[in-house]
């Protein structure tokens, strides 16, 4: 890839080998992250930019990344933690201006999303989902998406492996009632921890 | 129970990803991109060097002074 010939770092250092290993990464991931970004922020320019911070943020050190984990993996972790910070950053101006978001001023969530029922479904879950608040929607873009194991969620959240069960768990239960299923009598939702989506 | 659920909300968020458009513009940019490491010598640049500026105008300053 032309981005690799014209960083040039890897050549220098191990003949090339570092570059074709970054190479591969970007090749092999930038669909997956963009499309895990876009579930997480529904803005695709905002995901773009996100994405190009995170494989940015992993080139820099990448001879960490490469030895201490699996690269997929590294940016899988790096893009949630950039979109939760976002979120976070853009939580604390609202506060600080006095504003709020729907879901958080306590609007009936129900009714603007069944003003899309029958309609649109897609667009209706979108909305639905972007209502979560933003670790919940992470969580379950990774546990029934990203289809990973809970320790992976959970490091891709940057929270104990025992709260992504619940984090995910009270997310599922919201989009219930939000998309007007019926809502569970007991049991918790399981996401199988292996395979991704094709 | 809820397996129902589950694979129609694993359903809905692939096809709310599908919507996410093609990746082909950031493929093209990130290949224009350059991810080399920042070089120290340009935070020498731009960190070192307008300190070391500061102080010397500082040290004129008190010498001018006295």
């Amino acid at each position: 890839m032309e981005a690799g010939r014209r960083t040039g770092w890897g050549a220098a250092r191990r003949g090339g080998e570092v570059q074709r290993e970054f190479e591969g990464l970007v090749v092999a991931a930038t669909d997956r992250l963009f499309r895990l970004g876009y579930l997480m922020t529904f803005d695709a320019a905002e995901t773009e930019e996100l994405v190009q911070e995170t494989l940015w943020r992993i080139a820099r050190r990448w001879d960490e990344v490469g030895v201490r984990e699996q690269p997929e993996r590294c940016a899988r972790r790096t893009l949630v933690q950039l979109v939760l910070d976002r979120a976070s950053r853009r939580a604390r101006r609202r506060g600080a201006s006095g504003g709020g978001s729907g879901a958080e001023d306590g609007a009936p969530e129900e009714t603007s999303i069944r003003v899309l029922r029958g309609v649109d479904e897609v667009a209706e879950f979108r909305w639905a989902l972007a209502l979560l608040e933003p670790e919940q929607r992470a969580a379950i873009v990774l546990r029934f998406y990203e289809e990973v194991s809970e320790t992976e969620a959970a490091e891709a959240l940057g929270c104990p492996v025992g709260d992504v069960a619940s984090v995910a768990s009270h997310a599922t239960v919201r989009l219930r009632r939000m998309l007007g299923r019926r809502p569970l009598e007991g049991g918790r939702l399981r996401a199988h921890s292996t395979g991704h989506p094709s | 129970m809820s397996a129902g659920f589950e694979s129609e909300l694993r359903q809905l968020l692939r096809r709310a990803a599908a919507e996410a458009g093609s990746t082909t513009t950031l493929c093209r940019e990130l290949t224009r991109r350059d991810f080399r490491p920042r070089r120290p010598r340009r935070r020498l640049v731009s960190v070192a060097l307008p300190i070391a500026a500061g102080m010397i105008a500082a040290a004129v300053l008190m010498l001018a002074v006295r």
